[in-house]
């Protein structure tokens, strides 16, 4: 097992009137290799969460163990840790500020004291590893395009050579395209590298098709955490928390409501066509 | 951390003061801190003391919180008491070596403490009484007359607004991008003064293009809402004087009338 | 009636180094045109770069055209003497909530156009009233936006224009940034402003799903509307163009799931019915057809 999280509670303004629970007594494990979907509308406490996974933030109470070490206890070298457990945040904007694209990527590194020889060759491994050509290694990255500059970002933790890597929101705002080529990017990374993923979102549809399991945030408190199908079952549930299924599941449930003999844990396009074709005796051989 | 730095702190009370138009509690802070250095002496000081003392009690906001913001000039307040202390010559009370502390130096100690004191507090009174958006509109409209010496006065005022509206907004992104910068290994705290400026470079260049990106952007949206400039422009709620701004310009007029009289009369 | 008329537009951008020199010149649209309905509801897609953003702005005016001319209820954006009643008539709404809200309480920041506009005070204020009723911003009336969640604050920037009275309002990728109940919200707001108060809406998107129920969806593809093999262009209501999955997915558009379910389930040789939009329909179309093999 590779992160734990015991009784991990956060509470804002503590001790004022506005006193308030961002995370509420939370624990998990999260298995090494393993693909995990967090999904929580805004405000549910799925930032503040993964942001105690590197010690970005400290707990009012409980704790996070990383390879059974408790990364909140007094000297635990929390720097070092952030390169084992990387979080590529929402904005890329936030975080690129070098000249160019190739010294961004190499800030990380630097950082955790390699040399600047060692520093070039993991940031050149990192941004072929995302697929970002050559020729824009030298040039800043502010002339990038938006889903190049996510790719630059996502580079920037890469080159750190973490075994956990955290996403938040990584799809936000880009086009389908842009969508589709991050989210394989990130299953790319998860499969060949056996990278334990986290992925934050608030579309079901992305995390369907991904995740091994998923972790559903409500206001700060952990709702469910189970393979996909367990957690769609949960469609009322879901939906009293501001949440959706995948289309297909509402699908699969209405189809099952008009008598036809359907699973309704289905979750993605290919899932339902066999399953629909099955149905009308037309299944692939 | 950042969090707590607060900006033009409004406190939220319905109260005469509250209610005065911005103009009038601009001008009545002005008045009261010129007063405060027309006067020198005992009667005088007794007067502004009254006069703070009606004022806070007028606009209901709580002593305690009004003094809060004395926390800030603590370290001037020692500073200048102890020049005061002991750098004034007169009649001596004590001595210690060459340490001596004099009736004058004491006297001029106090009164100074006292000033600084009720500056911070007079001014704070308006603060704490007046949304920033009045008070931006107060300046506008009540330095109105200085576009006759073509100084920009509705452009400054809507600059002073709109930077209120973004200083929230920007604080958040600093502390986002500290966020992601720490995430990549980023060290803060560590280090002399030296490393610890350079370590603020990955933070203030995604913050400063941010900035500009937003300003770009802000004036894009402006400009598709026919902004063009204060000429020609209404206001949705225009500032007007009402009966009680006469009557507080009126006790304004006794109040520094009285500060005045108690320079030369005592 | 026509309320945009694009005719011919070029429109370029140039890329300017450190010294000014230009580096590129970019067409981002090339001899468009296009006309919009009084009262429609528009749907533009696209993906970055294909021109859309550029064609919003030149409605506004924020954006002139290098060749060519667009008219907004019959004036010409290039005429000076025309640019505040072009903007009063097509208001536009931004991608980023925060960067277009001016003020610093919700109430005023709806007042802002008219203010600009130079509309007397008291109407003024029975126009923020109703607004403010309208898009369901009473709550928040005397709050500062900072403390509204993303789709209320795209709501208000959504008021600040409607109080202007505008014929058109042109929606540039306004639900990008926004959470799905965020953007919900601001699209239930936008069609009751097209269905209640007739007023023109363009709404420029990623979301293949936010088009469905649009009147009319247009593709753009390298500044100009885009076309199929044979030539036909991608422009027509939301079931026409979805019956023509292959197409979108050509021009790297995601079509809806359930439409894209119906369309891989009549290629395998399932009878229903093309262009399927709504899980509802989908549904029907599976009952008629078990239907008809029981009998």
């Amino acid at each position: 097992m590779s992160i734990e999280v015991r009784n991990l509670s956060h509470i804002y303004n503590k001790g004022t009137a506005m006193e308030s629970y961002a995370v509420k007594d939370v624990s998990f494990t999260i298995e090494d290799g393993s693909f995990i979907g967090l999904i929580g509308h805004t405000g549910s406490g799925k930032s503040t969460l993964i942001q105690h996974l590197n010690g970005l933030e400290m707990p009012t109470s409980g704790t996070v163990l990383f390879r059974g070490e408790d990364i909140f206890k007094p000297g635990y070298d929390l720097i070092r840790l952030r390169g084992h457990v990387g979080i590529v945040f929402q904005y890329p904007e936030y975080q690129l500020f070098e000249e160019t694209v190739i010294k961004d990527v190499m800030f990380g590194p630097g950082n955790l004291g390699f040399d600047e020889e060692e520093c070039k060759d993991k940031a050149e491994a990192a941004l072929r590893a995302i697929g970002l050509e050559e020729e824009t290694w030298d040039r800043s990255p502010f002339e990038l395009s938006g889903g190049q500059k996510r790719r630059a970002a996502l580079a920037g933790i890469l080159a750190m050579e973490p075994e956990v890597l955290i996403l938040d929101e990584p799809t936000a705002g880009l086009d389908p395209q842009g969508r589709n080529e991050m989210l394989e990017l990130i299953g790319r990374l998860h499969h060949d590298r056996n990278m334990t993923i986290l992925l934050v979102s608030h579309s079901m549809d992305d995390v369907a098709e991904y995740a091994d399991k998923i972790l559903v945030m409500n206001n700060g408190e952990l709702l469910f955490y189970d393979t996909p199908k367990e957690v769609f079952r949960h469609i009322d549930e879901l939906e009293k928390c501001g949440l959706s299924a995948p289309e297909i599941t509402y699908l699969a449930h209405e189809l099952r409501a008009e008598g036809f003999g359907i699973d309704v844990t289905l979750s993605t396009v290919d899932e339902a066509e066999d399953a629909i074709l099955n149905l009308f005796g037309a299944g692939r051989p | 951390m950042l969090k707590d730095i607060t900006l033009g702190q409004y406190y939220p009370v319905d109260s005469a003061i509250h209610r005065l138009d911005p103009r009038t509690k601009l001008a009545g802070t002005l008045l009261y801190l010129i007063s405060l250095f027309i006067t020198s002496t005992a009667a005088g000081y007794i007067i502004a003391t009254a006069f703070l003392g009606f004022c806070i009690y007028m606009s209901r906001v709580p002593v305690s919180y009004i003094t809060r913001g004395l926390k800030a000039i603590v370290v001037i307040l020692m500073l200048s008491a102890c020049i005061n202390i002991f750098f004034i010559d007169g009649t001596v009370l004590f001595r210690l070596g060459f340490i001596r502390i004099t009736y004058e130096g004491l006297i001029t100690a106090a009164f100074m403490g006292l000033r600084l004191v009720y500056l911070v507090i007079g001014s704070s009174l308006m603060t704490l009484t007046t949304t920033p958006t009045q008070l931006t509109d107060g300046l506008e409209k009540g330095l109105g007359f200085l576009n006759r010496f073509k100084l920009p006065v509705h452009d400054i005022a809507m600059m002073m607004s709109i930077a209120l509206r973004f200083i929230p907004i920007l604080t958040d992104e600093t502390d986002k991008i500290m966020k992601a910068q720490k995430a990549r290994g980023a060290d803060f705290e560590t280090g002399n003064i030296f490393r610890k400026a350079k370590a603020m470079v990955p933070i203030l260049v995604p913050l400063f293009i941010a900035a500009f990106r937003r300003a770009s952007d802000l004036a894009l949206a402006m400009e598709s809402r026919c902004y063009h400039g204060g000429s020609g422009r209404t206001k949705m709620k225009p500032l007007k004087y009402g009966p009680n701004d006469r009557a507080a310009y009126l006790v304004l007029l006794i109040y520094f009338a009285a500060m005045a009289a108690s320079r030369f009369l005592y | 009636m026509n309320i945009i008329e694009a005719a011919r537009v070029v429109y370029k951008y140039t890329l300017h180094d450190e010294e000014d020199n230009v580096i590129e010149t970019q067409t981002a649209l090339s001899n468009f045109s296009l006309e919009i309905e009084k009262g429609s509801f528009v749907c533009v897609l696209g993906h970055n770069g294909s021109g859309k953003s550029s064609f919003a702005k030149l409605i506004n005016g924020l954006n002139l055209p290098d060749e060519g001319t667009i008219l907004v209820s019959g004036r010409d954006t290039r005429d000076e003497d025309n640019i505040l009643k072009v903007r009063e008539s097509a208001g536009m709404v931004f991608q980023n909530p925060d960067n277009q809200i001016v003020a610093n309480i919700v109430e005023e920041d709806v007042a802002f156009g008219p203010e600009n506009m130079g509309v007397p005070s008291e109407e003024i204020i029975e126009r923020v009233d109703s607004v403010i009723e309208k898009l369901g911003l009473s709550a928040f009336r005397y709050k500062s936006p900072n403390r509204l969640s993303g789709g209320q604050k795209q709501r208000t920037a959504i008021a600040g224009i409607v109080a202007m009275k505008p014929q058109c309002i042109v929606l540039d990728e306004p639900t990008a940034m926004l959470d799905p109940s965020g953007r919900k919200d601001v699209l239930d707001a936008v069609h009751e402003l097209n269905k209640k108060d007739g007023i023109t809406i363009i709404l420029i998107t990623h979301y293949m799903e936010e088009a469905i129920d649009a009147d009319r969806l247009i593709v753009m593809e390298k500044g100009n509307i885009a076309a199929d093999a044979s030539g036909r262009p991608l422009d027509g209501t939301p079931r026409e163009l979805f019956t023509r999955v292959d197409e979108l997915k050509k021009h790297s558009l995601s079509v809806p799931v359930i439409t894209e379910l119906a369309f891989r389930l009549k290629n395998k040789g399932l009878d229903i019915p093309e262009g399927i939009l709504t899980r509802k329909e989908l549904v029907e179309a599976l009952k008629a057809l078990r239907d008809k093999e029981n009998a």
